[in-house]
């Protein structure tokens, strides 16, 4: 078997940033076996089944949808069929269209989704470069909009950096974890494991979830709020420290500000335990002693996800989340302090190289004149000053804007599928259809592409080299496994193309070049050379040297000095603000939306690996309490149709005593059980991150049982021919 | 007494890699290159979830098995390391699966390989520490993420019992 070889990679799934031995048989171009590698910092040779079986989808079996292969266009104008045609014409057709918008319009029409997942931090350098120096605006972002925009906006605020402070190896040797809004054994199952591993030496944990998760199971206090109150308890438990005087007195008049008026504010009598019971539905007492469980140690880890940002308040409560650590003197020393721990594999990353409408990379602000005539020169080129848009304001600038001059009017898309992921599908799809101009930059055909213009397509992970960025600020090189098929080129190669035909050439030999271009800008990232990357298992940022004794930083503000410009911690004080939409008569049940351990994202990379689509398919499911069910006529595994004011779907009925009456959970994995068809666009004010933990629904028996079951394979199918597939199959476990 | 798994509850979360691993070793690496839909999604490990508890739950392979007994057709059986069910001769009817004190026998509805010229035929299937696969011990235990999985070997643990072997990976 001398035809196979052993590369070392990292996932492409979640941000634990495993590392992963993938065994190639380069003869037959194809992996055979991915192992957990030992030399993985945060996966210690283990991997969960992504990893482990989810590089199937490199084999394009066609169960979901298939491999984008051709750049293709819809010559006939809008709503006629995509056709194949050479990269030339793809490439000068899109640049012609593009300038002819710019011309129009103003730069501020175009808009830039990049992708936080297979690409990596090449191309998405490449991608806010392209943006901001070719298209010449700062209308770029990407999906840490709708997750953790809330986390970085928070904590920048709070503490002067928008990551983990901690590492995941670290949380093992945590004294307590306050886990809110987090279900690490679904989403970052190798994070969990440190979890459970930490357990097991002794750490208390507290679990803050509405759903009695893994998480809340494990738990030793297990706080099952409603839904929607998280500020509620984070204020009240701020209220048990500072009245009880567990506080950390040396450290908040050392390293902080602010904490006076705070805790004069969070003194109130309606933020007592006993005054928040009603609407959190907890028990006092169990406050109680969550908040002292926390101040107990000065090994006290925070984690949380996406059920502290996903809500209209998610900023402030993140800001919440960090006033505990510092009023308990938890930050800046081993083990200690918080982790929003990020979703996809290098969402992080994307957000280190300036994927966003506020910043470039390394975290500069466009608004910063030094920086920006930094960035002038070496780029050539004016630079625009004025903070871009947000993606999820595109609706709003597309369907309610009046001035066609203040319109969207031409989206770049790369390596994302708001045509699933976005919430409000409807309103989605009537903004996709309403803009002039959709381009998609993506390895599989997906649901965003029937609205594209112009589809070219990219090579996937496994057929590129890139550097991700693990949800602990680890920036590990990701390797090229087998050779692409097709015309498929790198992300950063088309948008190379595309500016060189727009006339700002563009060209890189490799990813080291884009890489060294990129720390040459960034002071936080300097010493992060690929040579490192390769000596030390990867490195942390921030890394400032080149030195190879720089080795990069392990956990956030040593010392307590914070990144904040006096080097203090901020103490903000903000009340409850309700949820948006609650539930009401026509709409008696609250929906969440939640993950499936075995699925990833929209599902267009897991929906086509063998081993996972047979743990779970469509039209997946609802899970609700038995007393719902019973009252509703409804038996598990039932079709049901689930229906909210955005619109509706079927799904199947998941019976479970972990999930409190009233309330629902649905994993928006599903194409067909499609939960975004539900949710509602509602957006925190600050950060513009929806509020996809909250809204209200109905669900609906079907009778025809029978009738139902054939309708959703039916749709499948429907679904399959729509990505362009011609064979059989589908749904064969179902 | 045989050799069997045994799952920690206070470690396992529930993510089904270990299904997930028993299924890709006893379809063998073949898989990845078979059509979809061409094979049976067999797990003979599952995940139990109530209220209180989740684990993963195998076959106990025990000294004096009650699904041995409960087979009207004799298709169980003790080999040398293990309790043995003859998947071809099982007929489906579920009396093992019923007589189970654990809950370990799934009867799974397969449609491909021996269906004995049916369409589909059900089958029992439980854990047969990979005796037969191409790595030849439990694939479950070296895959779960975090280490729920051990293979107790009651020769080893002696007469006081309770000691666990960890497998290597
Ligand atoms: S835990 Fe995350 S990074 Fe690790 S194998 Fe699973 S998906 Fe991949
Ligand atoms: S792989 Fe491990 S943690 Fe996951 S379900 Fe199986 S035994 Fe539990
Ligand atoms: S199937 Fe059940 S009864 Fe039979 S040997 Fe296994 S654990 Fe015992």
């Amino acid at each position: 078997m001398n035809n196979h070889k052993n590369i070392d990679t990292v996932c492409p799934y979640c941000g634990s940033g495993c590392v992963i031995t993938c065994t190639v048989d380069t003869e037959t171009n194809r992996i055979i076996e991915a192992k957990g590698s030992p030399e993985g910092v945060n996966n210690e040779g283990r991997l969960c089944l992504k990893g482990l079986y989810g590089w199937d989808y490199l084999n394009d079996p066609q169960i979901l949808t298939k491999r984008i292969r051709h750049p293709m266009i819809r010559k006939g104008g809008k709503r006629s069929p995509l056709v194949e045609v050479s990269w030339q014409e793809a490439i000068e057709y899109t640049a012609a269209r593009l300038k002819a918008i710019i011309k129009e319009y103003g730069p501020d029409a175009v808009m830039g989704a990049g992708s936080a997942r297979g690409p990596g931090n090449e191309t998405a350098y490449i991608t806010q470069k392209f943006m901001r120096a070719v298209i010449g605006t700062n209308n770029v972002d990407h999906c840490a909009r709708i997750c953790h925009g809330a986390s970085v906006a928070g904590l920048s605020q709070s503490v002067g950096e928008g990551a983990m402070s901690v590492s995941i190896p670290e949380i093992e040797d945590a004294e307590v974890i306050f886990n809110i809004g987090y279900n690490a054994p679904v989403s970052h199952p190798i994070v969990a494991r440190r979890i459970v591993k930490a357990k097991k030496k002794g750490c208390k944990i507290i679990c803050v979830d509405p759903r009695l998760t893994e998480m809340g199971r494990l738990a030793d206090i297990y706080l099952p709020l409603k839904g929607g109150t998280n500020m509620l308890l984070l204020n009240a438990m701020a209220h048990v420290m500072v009245t009880e005087n567990l506080v950390d007195r040396d450290f908040i008049e050392k390293h902080t500000t602010g904490f006076d008026a705070y805790a004069e504010e969070i003194a109130q009598d309606k933020y007592a335990p006993e005054a928040v019971a009603a609407a959190t539905r907890l028990d006092p007492d169990a406050i109680r002693k969550a908040a002292r469980l926390f101040a107990s140690s000065k090994h006290t880890v925070t984690l949380w996800g996406m059920g502290i940002t996903q809500f209209s308040q998610g900023v402030e409560c993140v800001i919440a989340c960090s006033n505990l650590s510092l009023m308990t003197g938890n930050y800046g020393h081993y083990a200690t302090g918080v982790g929003p721990v990020r979703g996809q594999n290098n969402v992080q990353g994307t957000c280190d190289m300036g994927l966003l409408p506020n910043q470039y990379p390394g975290y500069q602000p466009v608004t910063d004149e030094a920086v920006r005539q930094k960035f002038e020169k070496a780029w050539g080129c004016v630079l625009p000053d004025k903070v871009g848009l947000p993606l999820t304001r595109v609706p709003a600038k597309v369907l309610r804007e009046k001035d066609p001059k203040k319109q969207i009017h031409a989206y770049y898309i790369i390596g994302e599928d708001p045509a699933q992921s976005d919430p409000d599908l409807p309103e989605i799809r009537r903004t996709l259809n309403a803009i002039d101009f959709v381009a998609v930059q993506d390895i599989f055909f997906n649901k965003t592409c029937e609205h594209a213009d112009v589809v070219f397509p990219a090579t996937a992970w496994g057929e590129h080299d890139a550097v991700y960025s693990s949800c602990d600020r680890r920036f590990q090189r990701v390797r090229k496994l087998i050779e692409p098929q097709g015309d498929c080129k790198p992300d950063w190669e088309i948008l190379c193309l595309l500016a060189s035909a727009m006339g700002y050439p563009m060209h890189y030999h490799n990813t080291e070049e884009i890489w060294d271009e990129m720390r040459s800008l960034c002071p936080k990232f300097t010493g992060a050379t690929y040579e490192k990357l390769d000596a030390n298992h990867g490195i942390q940022w921030p890394c400032f040297s080149e030195d190879p004794n720089d080795k990069g930083t392990q956990y956030l503000h040593k010392g307590a000095h914070f990144a904040t410009a006096d080097g203090k911690g901020r103490f903000y004080y903000f009340p409850w603000t309700p949820v948006k939409e609650v539930e009401s008569p026509d709409y008696p049940l609250s929906l969440s939306t939640v993950r499936e351990v075995g699925h990833y994202s929209v599902r267009t990379m897991t929906g086509n690996c063998r081993l996972l689509v047979d743990l779970a398919d469509e039209p997946g499911y609802i899970q609700m309490n038995p007393d719902d069910c019973q009252s509703l006529d409804i038996a598990d595994g039932d079709l049901v149709r689930v229906i909210s004011r955005r619109g509706q779907t079927i799904t199947r009925c998941q019976v479970s005593d972990r999930v409190s009456q009233g309330a629902t959970y649905m994993t928006y994995q599903w194409w067909i059980g499609a939960c975004n068809e539900l949710t509602i666009s509602a957006l925190d004010p600050k950060s513009s991150t929806p509020e996809y933990k909250y809204c209200a629904c109905r669900v609906e028996k079907i009778d025809d049982q029978k009738q139902a079951e054939t309708d959703v394979k039916a749709q499948y199918a429907a679904i399959r021919s729509r990505m362009g597939i011609q064979s059989e199959g589908g749904l064969g476990h179902v | 007494m045989f050799n069997h798994i045994k799952t920690d509850p206070e470690l396992c979360i529930g993510c089904k890699t270990c299904m997930a691993a028993c299924v890709a070793s006893h379809t063998g690496k073949a898989l990845f290159a078979m059509k979809p839909n061409s094979f049976d999604f067999t797990p003979r490990v599952h995940v139990v979830y109530t209220s209180k508890i989740t684990k993963a739950v195998q076959c106990q392979q025990c000294p004096k098995p009650r699904c041995l007994d409960a087979c009207p057709f004799n298709c169980i059986s003790l080999g040398e390391d293990s309790v043995v069910i003859d998947e071809d001769a099982c007929r489906g009817c579920g009396k093992c699966s019923k007589a189970c004190p654990f809950d370990a026998i799934t009867m799974t509805r397969i449609y491909h390989g021996n269906t004995k010229g049916r369409p589909f035929r059900i089958v029992a299937y439980k854990c047969d520490l990979c005796e037969n696969t191409e790595m030849g011990k439990p694939a479950c235990i070296p895959a779960c993420p975090t280490e729920a999985l051990s293979l107790f070997v009651p020769k080893a643990a002696g007469s006081a019992g309770a000691k666990k072997t960890p497998m290597k990976i």
